[in-house]
């Protein structure tokens, strides 16, 4: 078959490849229809990533038709079927709690141990994006080894065109899922850094939650654009300083949530990215994460960050590859001794006697 | 997931309007290096294995 093939920094070429095979009981294969270049896939492309091979078979948003399945597989040949990139067990502990990103078990083991060294615990397997997570077989080729066919892969409805279920597969959940974590509320103020596939989902998403306002940063202007068509106001990072523009808008207090994603390779001509710049360029340090920073110096006191952009550092990378949750803040020391006097008092009412 | 094919299915979410660019598998190259280089016009490059017209931009 033909594949997309990764062979160094900005190098992919298009080889006649081995076909795919079915490995295991539960895997399938599936002829892709449509597949999508990722803003991750710029990562691989740029060399951040390590632990790639020449040769290695991208991609990990795509689609297609079943055509063969494992006696394990619940699909069905002929099915129409959209396939989320995280490679997932299904029955392990994290995937019991639809955390599918931190499966236990679809990363083989020789693998898991590199994610130990790095993050403490092992990744969940990816398709398509280097040996940290499987070095499984992307999608952006003509057929693609599903593993875990099971759990995974969206039958698709019929009457949906491939444009428009596609990136069920990664961007619009991510999107989603930005706008998730961080908790908006019903008339909030949110500010997006970013307005890439995965920032105009976190626009949209953040509206269908309830968000007032929602203020996208960006300096492209098309993608400012797209931003402003889904109700969105924006600043240009290049035209106007961020910081002081987000305060004006919100009467000096600041965003109620902030969402990140950008992450890996913020742009801007300011102190700290070119200092990342020059980290990353001489390995140093492996990620540019001034939008991380502004993002979390421009929130509201007692606000919300959600960090949905790709990160590698080994100061942010554990916790967002395992998608940890933390809340830092001083005490509000007044509401904190309330609501533990009501807990603490429902907790005795409830304690079996 | 099946609430995010829903919100598709019931038009809450808009989808297509990211693809700014259809290729074949064939001009993947072709289409990272578009991507990299020009990501104010270049939103979002599908790949189709056997699109008959190559680097057709959407519309």
């Amino acid at each position: 078959m033909r594949a997309l093939t990764w062979h160094g920094k900005h190098d992919v070429r298009v080889d006649t490849v081995d076909d795919p095979e079915i490995l295991n009981p539960r895997d399938a294969i599936i002829k892709i229809s449509s597949t999508a270049i990722c803003g991750s896939d710029l990562h691989l492309y740029d060399g951040f990533i390590p632990t790639m091979k020449a040769g290695d078979i991208l991609g990990h948003e795509f689609m297609g038709e079943v055509v063969e399945t494992g006696p394990g597989s619940t699909l069905v040949k002929g099915q129409r079927v959209v396939v989320p990139f995280t490679i997932a067990c299904g029955s392990c502990y994290h995937c019991g709690k639809h955390q599918y990103s931190a499966c236990d078990n679809g990363n083989p083991a020789d693998n898991q141990d590199i994610g130990m060294e790095l993050y403490g615990q092992p990744m969940s397997g990816l398709f398509g994006y280097s040996h940290l997570t499987g070095g499984y077989a992307g999608g952006q080729a003509e057929y693609v080894r599903v593993p875990f066919s099971d759990v995974g892969p969206i039958v698709v409805p019929e009457g949906l065109d491939d444009d428009e279920v596609l990136f069920l597969s990664d961007i619009l959940p991510t999107g989603w899922q930005a706008a998730e974590n961080a908790d908006i509320e019903p008339g909030d103020t949110v500010a997006v850094w970013g307005c890439g596939p995965v920032g105009l989902f976190a626009v949209q998403s953040a509206f269908l939650m309830g968000a007032a306002r929602v203020i996208a940063i960006d300096h492209f202007p098309r993608r400012l654009e797209l931003a402003r068509k889904f109700g969105a106001e924006t600043i240009n990072f290049e035209e106007s300083k961020t910081y002081e523009a987000l305060m004006e808008m919100t009467g000096g207090i600041g965003p109620d949530a902030v969402i990140d994603a950008v992450g890996l390779e913020a742009h801007g001509f300011f102190v700290d990215n070119v200092v990342d710049q020059i980290k990353a360029s001489t390995f140093l340090g492996t990620d540019r994460i001034h939008s991380i920073r502004q993002a979390i110096v421009a929130c509201r006191k007692g606000g919300r960050v959600s960090m949905a952009a790709s990160s590698t550092s080994s100061r942010s990378a554990p916790s967002w590859k395992r998608g940890l949750r933390s809340r830092p803040g001083r005490p509000a020391c007044s509401t904190t001794c309330q609501v533990c006097s009501t807990r603490s008092s429902k907790a005795r009412s409830t304690r079996p006697s | 997931m099946p609430g995010l094919l829903n919100a598709i299915v019931e038009g809450k979410i808009d989808t297509t309007f990211l693809i700014s660019h259809r290729m074949s598998l064939e001009d993947a190259p072709k289409g990272y290096k578009m991507f990299h280089d020009n990501q104010n016009e270049v939103t979002k490059v599908v790949l189709k294995p056997g699109f008959a017209e190559p680097s057709v931009a959407a519309e």
